[in-house]
């Protein structure tokens, strides 16, 4: 089969590798009819995750065609279009029993600290993604969700992780009627996390981000107030006052490791690697958001640690909500958002580039080219 | 009373100026935030936010699926009940903090060469050392270097002008970066020229 496969830091490729197998019997391979890239699949190709082994192929959101089932898979049969959560999990263990599909014990050997992951490096299980023409899908009778006919696949593509994950993040803010949410970065899940914080009730939302056609998209997409931070001499002041002096009452990092906006941090994290990328979003949101209140992580950052205000943390009295999306949990009430009209998943996709065009497709995300919000990759024809 | 500040320094003093004003979330309704930036937009925020379609669809705790974060479960082991264990093919990394392999893992790419030596001391330490995560690291990078050499000699050299798509650089660029690109190659052809003339007028000088 053709996928891509990670070269090095900003360097991918398309490559011929063998199809995958059935290795357990409630595996299922999974043709994909489409891939996406996600801001997190940019920490990967900046090389900032931990044991990301050159060969890898990334990719975490994906939908398909079932093309054939272990035999212990009883809910799927060859033939099935599924939209395939980013946890690989088994849905038994003390975590999962517990709803925790993103700290899944029983699929990932190389560490306890993550679930197992399509895609996302050794250190979150060491499995192939789905930016290929095929993938393998461990726990097919728990993961997989076949789309239902009303859905379309664009936006059944962005239920594998984007949505979710910003659905998540606002439910996580614990948002009560009328609050003050400010979040941190304007990608996909921003955007997401924006237009979700009004389903739970917020009363004002606000994005900050350094890109403007991105503010401008999620303006109206939310809507939400928007403010480019490169503008603001400091963001956090620039919270504080604009909430009399109170600060926000729930804010959300939701750009993770990959952000800009202090030298310190990006000399620290991006060239010398002494923490796990640039934690300035987080320094921001912890800093912000007023005392007593909720600051919710949802960007992803590596091992091993990062340079945050804890002592503020504490001081202030924050409560701090983190953890993956278990995305089978959401997806019931989702579905009901998107057939209510609440939210139109797909309006976010901006590029669309066949899989041997893949390392254009990196470029065009990660350098902010062209509008870029998301992009996706079409392996074979649906 | 509160404070009106400008905030946008490439534009305004950073001098507070006083003014008059209610409370920014009773203003903010209709607009009138007490201290915005130039640069903060509401345009697409109605002036009443329970206009927004769909708004407080999940207000009621009850219809927000991951509240609370845990179900009430009835199993006490880390693994649950397991019924079938995926067998290794190939040598797979295991966390000291896990008491064997899962179930189920992946095995995309074995470890091999000095690389595969660094993991295997890196696996030795526990998730919360800076050693082992520090060495993966490393192990990285050299993984990189081996994987170019290996691939080299197979027949599939790196092709970094591809593998990174510079082209899309300038495929994509809007207006103002095809201008800043030009600026620059017109800046790096200057100062080949120059260089190159200093050589020459140096060289007629020993001459």
């Amino acid at each position: 089969m053709r996928a891509m496969t990670y070269r090095g830091p900003f360097r991918v490729r398309v490559e011929t590798k063998p199809d995958p197998e059935i290795l357990h019997p409630n595996d299922a391979i999974v043709r994909v009819t489409r891939a996406a890239i996600c801001g997190s699949d940019i920490h990967l190709y900046h090389g900032l995750m931990a044991d990301t082994r050159v060969g890898q192929t990334f990719g975490h959101e994906f939908i398909g065609v079932v093309e054939e089932v272990g035999p212990e898979v009883d809910n799927l049969k060859a033939g099935d279009k599924v939209l395939v959560p980013f946890n690989v999990c088994c849905g038994t263990c003390y975590f999962c029993s517990r709803g925790l599909y993103g700290n899944c014990h029983n699929t990932n050997p190389n560490a306890t600290a993550v679930g197992g992951i399509y895609g996302y490096s050794h250190t979150c299980g060491g499995y192939d993604g789905g930016q290929a023409e095929y993938v393998r899908v461990p726990f097919a009778n728990f993961g997989p969700t076949i789309i239902p006919d009303d859905i379309d696949d664009d936006d059944a593509l962005m239920l594998t992780d984007a949505l979710p994950t910003g659905y998540h993040a606002a439910q996580m803010g614990d948002i009560q009627e009328g609050q003050t949410v400010v979040i941190f970065g304007a990608g996909p899940v921003g955007i997401y996390a924006a237009r979700c914080a009004w389903l739970m009730g917020a009363g004002r939302v606000i994005v900050t981000d350094h890109l403007d056609y991105r503010l401008e998209f999620v303006s109206r997409y939310g809507p939400a107030e928007t403010i480019n931070f490169t503008h603001l001499k400091d963001p956090v002041v620039y919270f504080k006052k604009i909430t009399d002096f109170v600060g926000p009452d729930v804010c959300i990092d939701a750009v993770g490791c990959d952000a800009s906006g202090s030298m310190l941090q990006a000399l620290a994290g991006f060239h010398l690697k002494l923490q796990a990328g640039n934690a300035v979003a987080l320094h921001w949101a912890i800093n912000s958001v007023r005392k007593g209140g909720t600051v919710v992580i949802i960007g992803a950052y590596g091992p091993p640690y990062n340079l945050v205000p804890i002592g503020s943390a504490m001081n202030k009295g924050l409560t701090i909500h983190a953890n993956q999306a278990p995305v089978k949990r959401q997806l019931p009430r989702l579905f009901e958002h998107i057939r209510n009209g609440y939210i139109k998943p797909s309006e976010i996709i901006t590029h669309r580039f066949p899989l041997e065009d893949i390392a254009e497709a990196y470029r065009v995300f990660t350098s902010k080219l062209d509008g870029c919000i998301k992009p996706i990759v079409m392996p074979t024809a649906a | 009373m509160t404070i009106r500040y400008e905030e946008d320094h490439r534009q305004h003093s950073t001098r507070p100026t006083r003014t008059t004003v209610d409370s920014a979330h009773a203003k903010r309704t209709r607009g009138e935030d007490p201290a915005p930036s130039p640069h903060h937009e509401f345009n697409g925020v109605p002036a009443n936010y329970r206009e927004i379609n769909g708004w407080g669809a999940d207000l009621d705790p009850k219809n927000r699926p991951s509240f609370p974060m845990e179900y009430p479960s009835d199993v006490k082991t880390a693994r649950g009940p397991v019924k079938h264990w995926q067998q290794p093919h190939t040598k797979i990394h295991q966390s000291n903090e896990h008491p064997g392999l899962t179930p189920v893992f992946g095995e995309a790419v074995p470890p091999h060469g000095l690389s595969g030596l660094l993991r295997d001391y890196a696996y030795q330490y526990g998730e919360g050392t800076t050693r082992h995560w520090m060495t993966l690291m490393l192990a990285d990078r050299v993984d990189i270097v081996e994987s170019m050499v290996v691939d080299a000699f197979r027949g599939r050299p790196d092709n970094y002008v591809k593998e990174k798509a510079w082209s899309a650089k300038i495929k994509y660029a809007d207006a103002e970066q095809r201008r800043r690109y030009l600026y620059y190659g017109a800046a790096a052809l200057g100062a080949i020229a120059v260089g190159i003339t200093l050589s020459r007028v140096f060289a007629d000088h020993e001459d």
